[in-house]
């Protein structure tokens, strides 16, 4: 554990020497905001994501990381993603401000994992569960792509967009987000009037050959020899009954930790 | 040659008389006098019986100048009218020629209702006859109101073809009594399902269940005539068999009748199959108070019984649109009208767009805003 929490320091601090004074403030070594380990992006794409991280968290005080690793377990003694993600924030004392707010985005290579990892309040207002997931849908197809500069790209413009709406009085959520074109408007009104074809096309074709003679049967003329009902066996079956998340209410979870997010592949 | 036709004359005018529907009557129309069916076939049963004894001397008069009923000669060639038989109307002497199983029409050039005779006499005579109780306006204005709700109906065609056309039909029916034996076996189960903690229990309790029994019917019927289609007469179903009257011509008069071109053995299948269908359909509704009820076994034996022959009255509308044959067919007895109409696409399109883009629309702004 001691070694790792070393090699993580040192990694630190080779980014911090890599960018130069730049990253050094006051007496307190800054982290840059986009630090490439796994050689995914050229010193230009770096610099041009690190400007733009910087403005984004200047402007709407909320700090966008990014990491991108060979192997996060190089870093952390987890198998956790997620839970790297969180230590290493906390670790780096990464965040803006004395609230610490900010987002990190971690891509481990070896087994193409991802995580984000969000936490302030600032943040939580702006990145909601909802807004998250719209998040991962901008980023995520471009790293299942290798388009890891787009994929980079996606994040910090949607994050800086997610946190322009926060900061206009309506974070992107379940019931402000704006609605895409919901198919049923098309589909119903084609059934129905499909139906009320149907059945004015019915009307116009009223002659059926009769297969059966109800109305002939004489009254009283059903005599029953045998009504028997047998019973024969019983057969059991057990269900465990799924107990549904309800994720319908909107708003941010936030572990014990303070901490929101979700980790996963692409 | 013709044969010599029968057709009630009133006996205080002489004129031709019609059975109504409403009154029941044999009604004249020059005078409006009006006679019991019992009445009139007193009357006349002497006259037909003669008619007959003509006719009979007629075809062998015929046979020995060489001629064949049927046939005629014109401008030297033969011609064989097959299928056909001819006879003169006793009002106005016209020569007429119809359909070898038409029993009555009425004379087009002067609308006298007419008994081709004989008709009933080389086949099987019909038992019974449905009256028709409703008449020919009756018909007409059913006629008018089948058209009026039909959304889908090009409004031309109502204009175009002539309901005033509309003929009084008795169609040849035969009446099936009959039994079905049925014995089915089921597998049946019931479902009972209850929560215990975070599990869902769900018992399935299987029997096997049997029926057996015996469904007895009376008068099923078929249509015996082939000009008819089979689901026009099926669809006019049913008949209050409790107005059959035993067969008199008398009820013919100012309607067509035809008789039976399919004999009762031909006709039986479709008797038979509708029988087994509901002995099977009551077997399987006496299974009550099972989630699921899935037949095993079915067996099914049916026995024939007495058939009757029985004319029923059918108001008939066949008329062309677009090329295409439409037949509109009521039953005489109960006023149930059915028939196939043509469907306007640019109606039906209409409606298909009237109703899906103001409903896209409205849920546009409900949900898609």
């Amino acid at each position: 554990m001691k070694k790792k929490s070393i090699l993580s320091l040192l990694l630190a601090l080779c980014l911090v020497l890599s960018l130069g004074g730049a990253a050094l403030a006051s007496n307190q070594i800054t982290m840059p905001y986009v630090t490439d380990a796994a050689g995914l992006l050229t010193n230009e794409q770096v610099m041009a994501l690190e400007a733009q991280a910087k403005q984004i968290a200047e402007n709407y005080g909320c700090a966008p990381y990014i990491l991108a690793v060979n192997d996060f377990r190089v870093y952390e003694d987890t198998y956790d993603i997620y839970e790297a993600g969180m230590n290493l924030y906390e670790r780096w004392e990464l965040g803006y401000g004395p609230e610490k707010n900010g987002l990190l985005l971690i891509l481990s290579m070896a087994e193409r994992d991802y995580a984000l990892v969000t936490y302030g309040s600032v943040t939580h207002r702006a990145f909601t569960d909802y807004g998250q997931d719209y998040l991962y849908e901008q980023f995520l197809d471009n790293f299942r792509n290798d388009d890891w500069a787009g994929g980079f790209q996606d994040y910090l413009n949607t994050g800086s967009w997610l946190l322009e709406q926060a900061k206009n009085g309506t974070p992107y959520d379940v019931n402000t987000a704006p609605r895409g074109f919901n198919p049923l408007i098309i589909v119903i009104p084609l059934v129905l009037a499909l139906a009320v074809c149907l059945v004015l096309t019915g009307q116009m074709k009223t002659a059926k050959r009769k297969t059966e003679a109800g109305d002939y049967m004489v009254p009283n003329g059903v005599e029953m020899r045998v009504v028997q009902d047998i019973f024969t066996h019983r057969t059991v079956t057990r269900q465990v009954i799924q107990q549904n998340e309800n994720k319908g209410g909107g708003g941010t979870t936030v572990n014990s930790r303070g901490f929101s997010g979700k980790s996963g592949k692409f | 040659m013709a044969t010599q036709v029968t057709n009630y004359q009133c006996p205080a005018c002489t004129g031709p008389l019609h059975y109504a529907g409403a009154s029941g009557k044999l009604e004249c129309e020059y005078c409006g006098s009006a006679y019991d069916v019992a009445e009139i076939e007193k009357l006349y049963a002497e006259k037909e019986a003669a008619a007959e004894t003509q006719a009979a001397a007629a075809a062998v008069e015929a046979e020995e100048l060489g001629e064949d009923q049927g046939e005629y000669t014109a401008n030297g060639e033969s011609w064989s009218p097959e299928g056909m038989k001819a006879y003169s109307c006793p009002s106005c002497g016209a020569e007429l020629v119809c359909d070898e199983t038409t029993a009555a029409t009425s004379c087009p050039y002067c609308g006298n209702p007419s008994i081709v005779p004989g008709q009933f006499t080389d086949m099987r005579k019909p038992d019974y006859v449905l009256p028709f109780r409703l008449d020919k306006k009756a018909a007409e204005e059913a006629l008018r109101k089948y058209y009026k709700g039909k959304k889908l109906l090009p409004r031309a065609f109502s204009a175009e073809n002539h309901i005033q056309e509309i003929k009084g039909v008795y169609v040849p029916f035969w009446l099936y009594d009959g039994e079905a034996d049925a014995d089915v076996s089921y597998a049946a189960t019931r479902v009972f399902t209850t929560t215990r903690g975070n599990e869902r229990i769900t018992t399935t309790e299987h029997y096997q269940v049997r029926r057996s029994g015996t469904v007895h019917f009376e008068g099923i019927p078929v249509d015996a005539s082939s000009k008819m289609p089979d689901e026009h007469m099926d669809s006019i179903e049913p008949f209050d068999y409790s107005d059959l009257k035993p067969f008199s011509t008398a009820y013919l008069p100012g309607y067509l009748a035809d008789k039976y071109d399919e004999d009762a053995e031909k006709c039986a299948d479709r008797a038979d199959q509708r029988a087994r269908a509901t002995a099977l359909n009551v077997m399987s509704n006496s299974v009550k108070g099972y989630a699921t009820c899935i037949p095993t076994h079915e067996n099914v034996r049916l026995r024939r019984g007495r058939v009757k022959y029985a004319l029923m009255p059918v108001w008939m509308l066949s008329t062309q649109w677009k090329g295409q044959n439409f037949l509109f067919a009521m039953n005489g007895q109960t006023g149930k009208l059915i028939g196939d109409l043509p469907i306007s696409r640019g109606r039906l399109l209409g409606w298909f767009a009237g109703i899906s883009l103001p409903l896209m629309a409205v849920l546009y702004l409900l949900l898609g805003g």
